[in-house]
């Protein structure tokens, strides 16, 4: 926990709480190929179990769960996340690369408090962590996420975020067991602009082009409620 | 209120139904919708019919309350300190009117009648209920503390404990608080809303005073109790922050925790004298600003007092409060134990170990909907779960902690299930401003799970 105490010394005061959260936009550097390239390189090796007692006392539980695995229609799962996808999200936050609501402007203020080593031990604990929707997605897979739509210029969800939807190689989220007011919620931040952390816009110009209906089905279609354990009331 | 009035206002509405036209705002409704009635908007009556439209649409739902517009007293301290302004505390009802549809009387309501189940209000109004929701918050009893009797003094010394202007004149008299001045609090014996707000307003005083400068101005809190919510979080960041010493009676550490307590040559910016060294209040002299306590008499600049706490008057008033002054109700479903039909929720009921917050007037009131709607339906009650948090500021802004709480049925009684409830003693200093960060974070979330 020294590190975090450092952090905490180091920051700017009582009067920063809200300011932390802040940055004007022209001092917000977004990522290029090779800047991420260099940051993952720069990552260091994550360590679970040191993860797993941030966890605990960051309170990241009260919201994402016991281990991670949300049982609410609000908040991400980070359970089954690779650890370059929450070791870039958490990045992200502290450099208000993504700050898309009063949501985000929660991690935002806890990013700060993290060190690249915290990050990386929270990445390796929550990709440590079961699958959510052990069962697999429902059967058909809807078109969109199959063949997209070459009329609208949507590539397929699978070409990114996995056949079963278990994310990419990379830095791409695994949407599997993705609650879905969470799902919907992010589908319209980056439709709307407000969330742009995708590098080089890989998400946003293939969201622009959805409809409400759209982004609702997938939605139910990554909830995958019928198969997961996830909160009971998500069944419809 | 005495009987007679008591019987006064429960009569009323029998006299008058027969002339006053009922109530037509909802002609959408099909003519047997049930019609749900809430007397009080605040934090308990606003989750209820949001909740109450979100899990049965159908149902007509109206809200009878006196204010057009909402002010939340959860925070309000901070507009005391000058951190907030009243502008920051006022809620609007319209997304419950117009997303939610549920129906607004502003109104004062002046008469029941239990038995052909109507509500009179003084603008002539009168509604039908199938089932009837109280959610009336507090009052104020002055008549166990001598002195303050009178409505003279009580317009000197003011609680500020139910937000409204008395903020603005609490904010006035601590910016009259002269250097090295002396503000006294009093908080109120149990039970009482929101448990570690006295003590929280203490701490944004003390810090006040740091802040403009002062260094030898204090706050003397003289308390009819020996112990508090989350009094082992505030007393260890009040002696790191407030030179406060730990008074010898305090009972909630063991011996290395208090070990590490730091000991002050005078008294702090905080002092705190419990029951058991003589805080207890015995008199008061408004005009002169001293108070008497068991311990002896302090000569302040500014009192806060917040005196004893009842149910709300309207409660009393409709017969729903019992001789403790709080109103008891079946605590699964809320539903009065003194008249059928009608349900009590949030500051004034007697909801077992639940304590009388925001949150868990909110929580409440989720569980009260989801009861009313089965007893509509004429289905058995759910099996409730409830839930507490309450968040709470040392004084520094970043300085943060809380109390978290799940409650269960048994055995008719609302009770806590034991988990660690507090922060650690030995919680770091990332936790304490995380905890600052979240009470904000509730502030905003919380206001909009209620009013958005």
């Amino acid at each position: 926990m020294k590190k975090i105490t450092l952090a905490f010394l180091l920051s700017l005061g009582s009067a920063s709480l809200a300011a932390a959260a802040e940055q004007n936009a022209q001092d917000i550097v977004h990522w290029t190929p090779t800047t991420w390239a260099e940051a993952q390189r720069d990552m260091p090796k994550g360590n679970a179990a040191a993860g797993e007692k941030l966890h605990s006392t960051l309170f990241c539980a009260s919201c994402h769960g016991a281990k991670g695995e949300s049982t609410t229609n609000n908040w991400p799962s980070l359970t089954g996340q690779s650890v370059a996808y929450t070791y870039k999200q958490l990045l992200d936050y502290k450099n208000h690369v993504r700050n898309e609501d009063d949501r985000s402007h929660l991690m935002v203020v806890v990013a700060q408090m993290l060190s690249k080593q915290d990050m990386a031990d929270l990445a390796a604990f929550y990709a440590d962590q079961p699958k959510p929707c052990p069962n697999g997605l429902p059967k058909p897979a809807p078109s969109l996420v199959t063949v997209g739509d070459p009329k609208r210029l949507i590539t397929p969800c699978a070409a990114c975020h996995g056949a079963n939807g278990q994310g990419g190689v990379n830095e791409t989220t695994a949407l599997r067991g993705m609650p879905r007011d969470y799902f919907i919620r992010t589908m319209n931040m980056f439709r709307e602009g407000h969330r742009n952390n995708d590098t080089f816009k890989g998400m946003s110009q293939f969201a622009k082009p959805l409809t409400d209906q759209e982004i609702a089905m997938l939605a139910d279609y990554y909830a995958c409620t019928e198969q997961s354990s996830l909160a009971p009331q998500a069944k419809r | 209120m005495d009987t007679m009035n008591r019987r006064n206002f429960l009569k009323l509405t029998t006299a008058a139904t027969a002339a006053a036209a009922s109530f037509s705002a909802g002609t959408a409704f099909a003519k047997d919708a049930a019609h749900v009635v809430v007397i009080g908007g605040g934090v308990g009556g606003a989750t209820f019919a949001k909740y109450m439209k979100m899990y049965s649409p159908e149902t007509k739902v109206t809200i009878v309350e006196k204010n057009k517009e909402y002010q939340r007293p959860y925070g309000s301290s901070e507009v005391v300190v000058g951190r907030l302004d009243m502008k920051d505390i006022t809620i609007s009802y319209d997304a419950l009117k117009n997303k939610h549809g549920v129906n607004f009387v502003f109104d004062t309501v002046t008469g029941v009648d239990y038995d052909t189940r109507e509500v009179k209000t003084a603008g002539g109004t009168t509604l039908k209920y199938d089932r009837l929701l109280v959610s009336p918050g507090v009052s104020f009893d002055y008549s166990q503390i001598p002195g303050m009797d009178s409505p003279e003094a009580q317009s000197k010394i003011v609680h500020g404990w139910d937000a409204g202007d008395q903020l603005l004149t609490l904010q006035k008299q601590l910016e009259a608080v002269p250097v090295d001045g002396t503000v006294v609090l009093i908080p109120p014996p149990n039970p009482y809303r929101c448990p570690p707000g006295p003590y929280e307003r203490s701490g944004l005083i003390a810090q006040w005073f740091i802040n403009r400068g002062d260094k030898n101005a204090k706050v003397i809190i003289l308390d009819p109790k020996n112990g508090f919510t989350v009094d082992v979080t505030m007393l260890q960041a009040w002696n790191r922050l407030y030179e406060f010493n730990l008074p010898e009676s305090f009972k909630g550490y063991t011996a290395e925790e208090r070990a590490t307590f730091k000991k002050y040559d005078k008294p702090g910016k905080i002092q705190w004298i419990p029951a058991a060294e003589g805080g207890r209040v015995v008199k008061i002299d408004a005009d002169n600003k001293t108070v008497e306590c068991e311990a002896g008499v302090f000569k302040a600049d500014m009192i806060n007092l917040i005196p004893p706490l009842k149910a709300g008057k309207i409660a009393l008033d409709m017969g729903l409060a019992d001789k403790s002054g709080w109103c008891p109700v079946d605590q699964k479903t809320f539903e009065s134990t003194i008249h059928p039909n009608v349900h009590v929720i949030g500051d004034a009921c007697i909801a077992g170990q639940m304590p009388k917050s925001g949150y868990a007037a909110n929580s409440q009131a989720k569980v009260a909907a989801l009861q009313i709607k089965a007893l509509l339906a004429g289905q058995e009650p759910i099996e409730p779960a409830y839930q507490n948090t309450c968040y709470a500021l040392a004084g520094r802004d970043d300085y943060g902690m809380f109390v978290a709480d799940f409650f269960r049925l048994k055995n008719g009684v609302i009770t806590r299930d034991e988990f660690a409830r507090y922060l650690p003693f030995n919680a770091s200093d990332a936790q304490y401003r995380l905890s600052a960060v979240y009470l904000h974070a509730w502030m905003n979330s919380f206001t909009q799970d209620i009013f958005s």
